[in-house]
């Protein structure tokens, strides 16, 4: 993997739980959750991308989002379960970071205090 | 003094205790991990010989995927900062009050080990279980390796009635519909996966077809999430049935658009499910004697649960029929009881209404809710003792026995959080010991190397028997293995 060409790089810009701005050069075919572990980046992963945690939920921009393909109903089910879901809102481990992504924006959402909710 | 040797030289420490292994005790020690302070060290006491909690015994065997976050706890325990004291309860072992005096500051995360009864007549007839003791038992805990159950209900009590075939369940949300899965699932998914041997031969010659899911509201009150009712609708050599009529008449298309969504995803399953046929009665005619039927059950409460009297063995179960009133201020819906009576015959009644935390002697306990009072994860102790307490609580202890491994960790985070801006006000002292009083001479404590043994050797066993693990489920047992192989782990 160290000897990965430059054309293989892809930007992504991140925007972490305190709002901050992070930008950083993802491998082609990594997930967004790997990205952002290979980058110390805050996006926990519990099920280590198996689809039963959704605690890899990021918030993409409007038009990346209508890039990718629609998600499965196994992912739609687990982000059911997601604090702060958006419109927007997709599983890090199932997108996979490609050349057409190019200069994407990816929203960790804000850690939700509110905890009472069902 | 029995301090001696333990003493630390010029070094400004802090020390968290943490009670109870679980994801909610886990994830707060790696936040607390996380936030990389040198001063900072944690200890976790944990009752069982073994750590994670209801990750080892809560999530069902068939759902490997969900306990990968141990993956993370692993990781957490590489810091070399967190201490892992097995076989250790805090009530019986130590006190409250010794913990909080010796340490920083203390977390509470010892989740929610009772559970909820129907306080019906019948209760205690035989084959009458809760689900905390089913759930226990299918894995491996220590506490139900000795269940009473019989799932053979054809051949010993003598009777090959209606009531052989059915298993009926009180409550719709996550854990009821485990159970049910477990009860109606074919042997073969559950064959390879670490459900404990002997739980697994009864399952197996099991004559349970029916299994019914019974909730006290309708289909727009199920608790349990999408995930699991998909799962059920989708297992293999079991037909799941929702009747139409009962979904329909809930909701009209305009309301099902304003839900919520993942109510309505939910809900939008059920009805296309029902839309696939027309009664349920055809499928119970039809069933092949291999495969099974789940029945989702709506608007009914237990009334009674009948037995039999000389075999004390339950044989059936009396229901009211509900119908539901919205309250008018808080428009919750509430399910109310109508003349209507439904009985239905079965050998089986799981009671999943619910599980319950128990109060710890020394720590405040808000008995209605049935949790440890706190804001934002400091534990309140009430007007007349208003000073600052180093008392923390965390997970189901903290908020109820609800919520996935997800809201579990969110919840920890945010005790995590609480606990470092005390660190960070200078709120918590220090502690100058490397092993507090409270744990000098507990020799019966075990430690995270222990545990990595054990697990090593149940995978390995596992194994062999074409299986990913086979649990020790008998304390004695486990203590031995760890206490033994500590010398051979020391040999050269
Ligand atoms: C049957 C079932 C299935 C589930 N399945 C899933 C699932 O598929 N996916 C999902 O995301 N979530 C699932 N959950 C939810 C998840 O397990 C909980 O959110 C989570 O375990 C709560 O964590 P906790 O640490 O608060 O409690 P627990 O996991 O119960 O941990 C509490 C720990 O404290 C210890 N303890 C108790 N008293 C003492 C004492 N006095 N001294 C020392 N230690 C003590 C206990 O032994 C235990 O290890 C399931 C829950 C259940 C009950
Ligand atoms: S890491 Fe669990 S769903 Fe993505």
């Amino acid at each position: 993997a160290g000897s990965k060409a430059l054309a293989d790089k892809v930007k992504v810009n991140w925007i972490d739980q305190d709002g901050d701005h992070v930008v950083v050069e993802a491998d082609e075919g990594d997930t967004l959750l790997e990205v952002a572990h290979a980058n110390g980046l805050d996006l926990e992963g519990a099920c280590d991308g198996t689809l039963a945690c959704s605690t890899c939920h990021v918030i993409l921009e409007q038009e990346v989002f209508d890039k990718l393909e629609e998600p499965e109903d196994e992912e739609l089910d687990m982000l059911d379960l997601a604090y702060g879901l958006t419109e927007t809102s997709r599983l890090g481990c199932q997108i996979k970071v490609s050349k057409d992504l190019e200069g994407m924006t990816v929203k960790i959402p804000e850690f939700s205090m509110d905890l009472r909710q069902t | 003094s029995p301090g001696g040797g333990y003493l630390l030289q010029h070094r400004d420490l802090h020390r968290i205790c943490i009670v109870g292994s679980g994801p909610a005790g886990f994830y707060t020690a790696h936040r607390l991990m996380k936030a990389g302070r040198d001063d900072l060290e944690v200890d976790i006491l944990e009752r069982l010989p073994l750590p994670y909690g209801l990750v080892r015994f809560g999530v069902a065997p068939d759902h490997p995927e969900v306990k990968n976050c141990i993956h993370t706890f692993e990781t957490a325990m590489e810091t070399g900062k967190i201490h892992f004291y097995g076989n250790i309860a805090v009530g019986d072992d130590v006190t409250v009050d010794e913990l909080t005096q010796f340490y920083s500051g203390v977390v509470f995360a010892h989740g929610a080990a009772g559970d909820r009864h129907l306080n019906v007549p019948g209760e205690h007839l035989k084959n009458v279980i809760g689900a905390k003791d089913f759930v226990g038992w299918y894995n491996g805990h220590p506490d139900n390796r000795h269940l009473e159950i019989n799932l053979d209900l054809v051949k010993p009590s003598g009777s090959d009635g209606p009531e052989s075939n059915t298993a009926v369940i009180f409550g719709q949300g996550n854990v009821a519909l485990d159970v049910a899965r477990i009860l109606s699932s074919p042997q073969d998914l559950l064959r390879d996966t670490d459900i404990s041997s002997a739980a697994f031969e009864q399952l197996a010659s099991s004559s349970i077809q029916r299994v019914l899911i019974v909730g006290r509201r309708g289909p727009m009150e199920i608790a349990a999430t999408i995930k699991e009712v998909r799962e059920q609708i989708n297992l293999p050599d079991c037909k799941t049935i929702i009747r139409a009529e009962d979904v329909r008449d809930q909701v009209t298309p305009e309301e099902l658009k304003a839900l919520p969504r993942p109510r309505k995803r939910l809900t939008e399953l059920l009805l296309k499910h029902t839309a696939d046929h027309a009664t349920a009665e055809g499928y119970l005619n039809d069933l092949s004697p291999r495969s099974k039927v789940c029945e989702f059950r709506f608007l009914r409460s237990p009334l009674e649960i009948i037995g039999d009297e000389t075999t004390g063995q339950v044989r059936g179960v009396r229901m009211s029929v509900n119908e539901l009133v919205a309250d008018p201020v808080t428009k919750k819906v509430k399910a109310k009881a109508t003349d209507g009576i439904e009985e239905i015959p079965c050998g089986l009644v799981i009671r999943s209404i619910g599980y319950r935390s128990h109060k710890l002697e020394g720590l405040p306990f808000d008995e209605k809710a049935a949790i440890v009072p706190n804001e934002h994860g400091r534990v309140s102790y009430g007007n007349k003792d208003q000073g600052f307490h180093n008392v923390y609580v965390t997970g189901w202890a903290k908020r109820g026995p609800q919520g996935v491994i997800l809201s579990t960790m969110n919840d920890a985070f945010e005790t995590a959080s609480a606990i470092l801006d005390d660190l960070d006000a200078g709120k918590l002292k220090e502690v100058d010991e490397e092993v507090p009083p409270p744990l000098h001479n507990m020799d019966k404590a075990v430690s995270f190397e222990d545990w990595s043994r054990l697990d090593k050797y149940e995978i390995e066993v596992g194994q062999q028997m074409g299986k990913s693990r086979e649990k020790m489920n008998d304390v004695p047992a486990i203590l031995r293995f760890m206490y033994e192989s500590r010398d051979a782990a020391s040999e050269p």
